[in-house]
């Protein structure tokens, strides 16, 4: 290290930390071993990082939650695991042996041993050769609690002992100061340990500063409960594969790599990545999405809706299972017909929506959100198998197998017609809200006329394999209508000027479907999931967070999501809440700001003007208004 | 190509660049198979009649096991009580729906087409093992999981259906087509750090014509 | 980590497997014929017992099966003659 040109100051501490957003330089001060102070002699070494030894401590959590003791070891500094209760062991630096030596040596001996209590007879076999241990190793530990500086704990500068809550010696001094003298109430007034590392870094540290301030062994003081589940830092974060790549999946739809050459910028999803916005040359997102929607709106669009949850219901019991999950008139729905369907948890909140489509007497198909897919297909699959065993319904997944292209807008019927297809995509023979099957361009196809835009829409499901060559077809036979690729940001736009809510983000587990006007989805004359729930008293109160429209009078003003309203500027806090912006958005095609919000009693607000509070503290005046901000009667998605 | 017809394997970008010349005789070797036809199939197993119809339609018996396959012009998976999972050559699937559909009318079930919907690797190798079991909840010791078995387990952060079709071994590996970018990579990262060289070879065009 | 018995799959690890609460609890087949608090009840109120505790589980990574297990919340023991 010396070679190296890095200095290495033996004996010493650091006493004290500058620098205002980040560390700019320490000061190390000497301290001989053994001392109870420090004996100055301050040398100050420019850096911009300090880091810490937490010294070695063993996982005795498992141990301990299988209900063996624990001990406190002076010589090595640490808990180690005393006297078992159930059959386990602890080896190697779980049990507070240190050298690589002995860790191979404990955990051969303790495999030997697992294995003949298993009645095998174990080959024999040797262990690696560790090497000789670094020098000092053996050593014992001299531990350092805390810096003995000379004045009192309570005033010194901030010596961290929890690095996840900011925990630091003064506050565990300040705590015993204020009575708290229980390590477990010291922990519960100073956070200490309540970090997301649970206290893998600092607890030991703060006990031994608790020990210290209330002049105890550590043994004494002992320690918090070690509550399940554990879970160890893993080696993958470390030094392990869980990085880059490979941290977490990446879900890419069959037509990605298109996206990417499109130069298409990316959003995640759950852990899909779908295209967000598609950026030309020189544009920022605000340009590329304004040409987009305006593209959806007047010519022709297209989106990859692929990461869309897929469902096929198949059974002579369908209609009464899916007349149980959904709240619509299952039972009326005609084959080759398409419904919006929302779900409801039993407490009557929105869980999830989709369309639904009826392909055959006892066959069905829904779809769910992209984030709710798994969630979904798990929350039938326990009803059908835990509650209503008695139906005869098979639940398979076929989100993978279908793409899902949507072409949008006014051109997108002409395009189809012009293709190689025996679907008839005529307004009579194909109207809104159907499903046709058949062969379009030479591949085998369900289209879905649905919209999410509120445009003159299709919604192409087709082999995922095939999927790219279709898109190809699409980009080809549009051009001649100026056909455009759009992403997230452009369907949240076109779907919002339309009123149309994102269940996760319009709603938030707090939200029924009176609150967001879908009334006339809920089927009276049957029972289904969480219908008794909505006529709690508390979800009957007329002065419930409802869906509205919000426009800024007369102002161009964007508010940001989240934003709170008020009733008006002013008054003593605490100022009450009349709800809050879930969606906004620039319209292009409207060329204003428009808003979804949760308001309370919203609904009969209509027309009324209300309060933004922005994080300036100022205070905008917004008129509350219908949620569908365009084409009201929905007249262009019935072209 | 960019007019005509063809399909576009999952794999197909991760594979760009991939030679497919890679060293033989390697401790695990990675290979990407071609698409096949994949048929869900589900009914009643304690259904004398749909049992007999099934395996009278596909010539060959359904597993009867949990946790097993069998193999013939298909290879048929056990995935639950009352679900088997069908793959035959690609552009068979449709006919083969077609027979069962007829055969079975008027009985229970369900017979769902989810080709494309996941890839199949194959990893195959003295050390495959090991390979595997760094990411696999599974315990894939010969005397627990012996050839002619599979399962429904995971793979690194991922869900797969795993079979152990020999003792080279050899595991035929399927999984979501959405995840399968990230387990080939995560198959060829713990391939390589025990130095076992996983070298994905693709035994399937990544632009098939259609027909 | 908790080995799992999943009675179609046999024993594999926890971390397949997703937890469903408390088992037993059938949802009353009238809704409408019950009180709030009656339907309060079968919504929230659960025994978090000290102790054997019937609960359900999925098998999500492998046969999405449901089932029912035993166990005791306080070692974590799975009793054997449960599935």
């Amino acid at each position: 290290m010396r070679e190296a040109g890095v200095d290495i100051f033996h004996g010493c501490v650091v006493a004290g930390v500058s620098g205002r957003d980040g560390v700019r330089s320490v000061h190390v001060v000497s301290m001989s071993a053994g001392a109870g102070a420090v004996n100055g002699g301050v040398k100050t070494v420019h850096c911009d990082l300090l880091v810490m030894s937490g010294g070695w401590n063993p996982a005795v959590h498992l141990h301990s939650q299988a209900g063996g003791r624990i001990e406190w070891d002076d010589a090595r500094a640490c808990f180690v695991p005393g006297a078992v209760r159930q059959d386990h062991v602890s080896v190697g630096a779980c049990n507070g042996s240190f050298s690589l030596d002995a860790c191979l040596e404990e955990g051969k001996q303790a495999g030997l041993e697992a294995a003949r209590a298993c009645g095998f007879e174990p080959v024999p076999f040797s262990t690696p050769e560790a090497g000789r241990e670094p020098p000092g190793a053996e050593r014992p530990l001299q531990p350092l609690w805390s810096i003995p500086l000379p004045q009192s704990p309570l005033r010194h500068p901030k010596q961290f002992v929890d690095y996840q809550n900011d925990t630091t010696v003064a506050d565990v001094y300040q705590a015993v100061q204020e009575g708290y003298r229980n390590v477990e109430h010291v922990k519960r007034y100073t956070a200490l340990g309540f970090g997301t590392d649970q206290g893998k870094m600092g607890n030991i540290n703060g006990m031994a500063v608790l020990a210290e301030c209330l002049d105890k062994p550590v043994a004494e003081v002992g320690t918090t409960t070690f509550r399940p589940p554990y879970t160890g830092a893993g080696f993958g974060p470390c030094a392990g594969a869980a990085v880059g790549e490979l941290y977490d999946p990446v879900r890419k739809t069959a037509l990605h790599h298109w996206h990417e050459a499109a130069g298409a910028e990316f959003e995640v999803v759950g852990q899909w990545l779908r295209p967000w916005y598609y950026p030309r040359e020189g544009e920022g997102m605000h340009d590329a999405v304004a040409r987009e929607c305006l593209a959806a709106r007047r010519s022709l669009a297209i989106m990859d809706a692929s990461t869309l949850g897929k469902i096929e219901v198949h059974g002579p019991d369908a209609v009464t299972f899916l007349e149980r999950i959904y709240t619509h008139n299952v039972a009326g729905m005609k084959n080759g017909r398409c419904n919006y369907g929302i779900m409801l948890g039993e407490d009557g909140m929105v869980m999830d929506d989709g369309v639904m489509a009826r392909l055959g007497d006892r066959h069905f198909y829904l779809t769910t959100t992209t984030g709710g897919a798994a969630r979904v297909m798990g929350w039938l699959e326990q009803w059908l198998q835990t509650e209503w065993p008695d139906l005869n319904v098979y639940l398979t997944s076929v989100t993978e197998r279908w793409s899902t292209i949507v072409l949008a807008g006014p051109a997108a019927r002409k395009l189809l017609q012009g293709m190689d297809t025996d679907i008839d995509f005529g307004r009579k023979d194909f109207p809104f809200m159907t499903v046709r099957s058949g062969s379009l361009a030479g591949v085998p196809v369900r289209v879905f006329r649905v919209s999410f835009s509120g445009e003159l829409a299709f919604e192409i499901n087709v082999e995922s394999d095939l999927a790219p060559a279709l898109w190809q077809q699409f980009m080809a036979a549009g051009e001649q209508y100026g056909i455009t690729p759009y992403g997230t940001e452009t369907m949240h736009v076109l779907r919002a000027e339309k009123g149309f809510v994102i269940v996760g983000q319009d709603t938030d587990g707090s939200v029924t479907p009176l609150d967001l006007g879908m009334n006339r989805l809920l089927s009276k004359d049957r029972d289904y999931l969480g219908k008794r729930s909505l006529v709690r008293p508390d979800c009957q109160r007329p002065d419930r967070k409802q869906l509205v429209g919000l426009l800024c009078e007369g102002g161009r003003e964007s508010l940001p999501e989240g934003t709170q309203l008020v009733e008006r500027p002013g008054g003593a806090p605490p100022v009450p809440k009349l709800g809050h912006v879930t969606s906004s958005y620039h319209s292009p095609c409207l060329g204003h700001p428009i808003a979804l919000a949760l308001v309370s009693a919203g609904r009969a607000r209509k027309g009324d003007v209300i309060h933004a509070a922005l994080r300036d503290g100022r205070h905008v005046p917004i008129k509350v208004v219908s949620p569908v901000f365009y084409d009201p009667k929905g007249e262009r998605q019935h072209v | 190509m960019s007019d005509g017809l063809y399909r576009r394997h999952a794999l197909a970008s991760f594979l760009e660049g991939e030679t497919g010349n890679g060293p033989e005789n390697t401790a695990a070797d990675l290979e990407v198979r071609p698409d096949y036809g994949y048929l869900n199939l589900r009914g009643e197993p304690n259904s004398e009649r749909f049992m007999q119809t099934v395996q009278k339609t596909l010539e060959q018996p359904l597993p009867a096991e949990a946790g097993a396959f069998t193999s013939g012009q298909h290879t048929i998976y056990r995935l639950g009580p009352d679900e088997w999972l069908v793959a035959s050559e690609l552009g068979t699937e449709n006919e083969t729906a077609g027979r069962l559909a007829e055969n079975l009318a008027g009985q229970c079930y369900s017979l769902v087409d989810v080709t494309g919907g996941q890839i199949m690797m194959r990893l195959r190798g003295p050390r495959a093992r090991e390979v595997l079991a760094r990411g696999c909840t599974l315990d894939l010791h010969p005397r627990a999981f012996k050839a002619g078995r599979c399962a429904q387990t995971t793979l690194a952060k991922t869900s797969m259906l795993i079979a152990l079709a020999d003792d080279a071994p050899t595991f035929d590996i399927i999984v979501r087509r959405s995840f399968a970018e990230y387990a080939a990579r995560w198959l060829r990262h713990s391939g390589a750090s025990i130095h076992s060289r996983v070298t994905p070879v693709f035994t399937g065009a990544g632009g098939n014509p259609v027909r | 980590m908790l080995l799992i018995n999943c009675p179609w799959c046999g024993p594999r690890d926890e971390s397949e497997f997703g937890y469903g609460g408390e088992a037993d609890i059938t949802r009353p087949a009238d809704p409408d014929a019950l009180t709030d608090e009656e339907w309060a009840d079968y919504l929230f109120m659960r025994k978090n017992p000290r102790g054997l505790h019937r609960e359900q589980w999925v098998h999500e990574h492998g046969c999405r099966r449901w089932f029912v297990l035993e166990r005791d919340t306080v070692t974590y023991r799975f009793s054997d003659d449960t599935t």
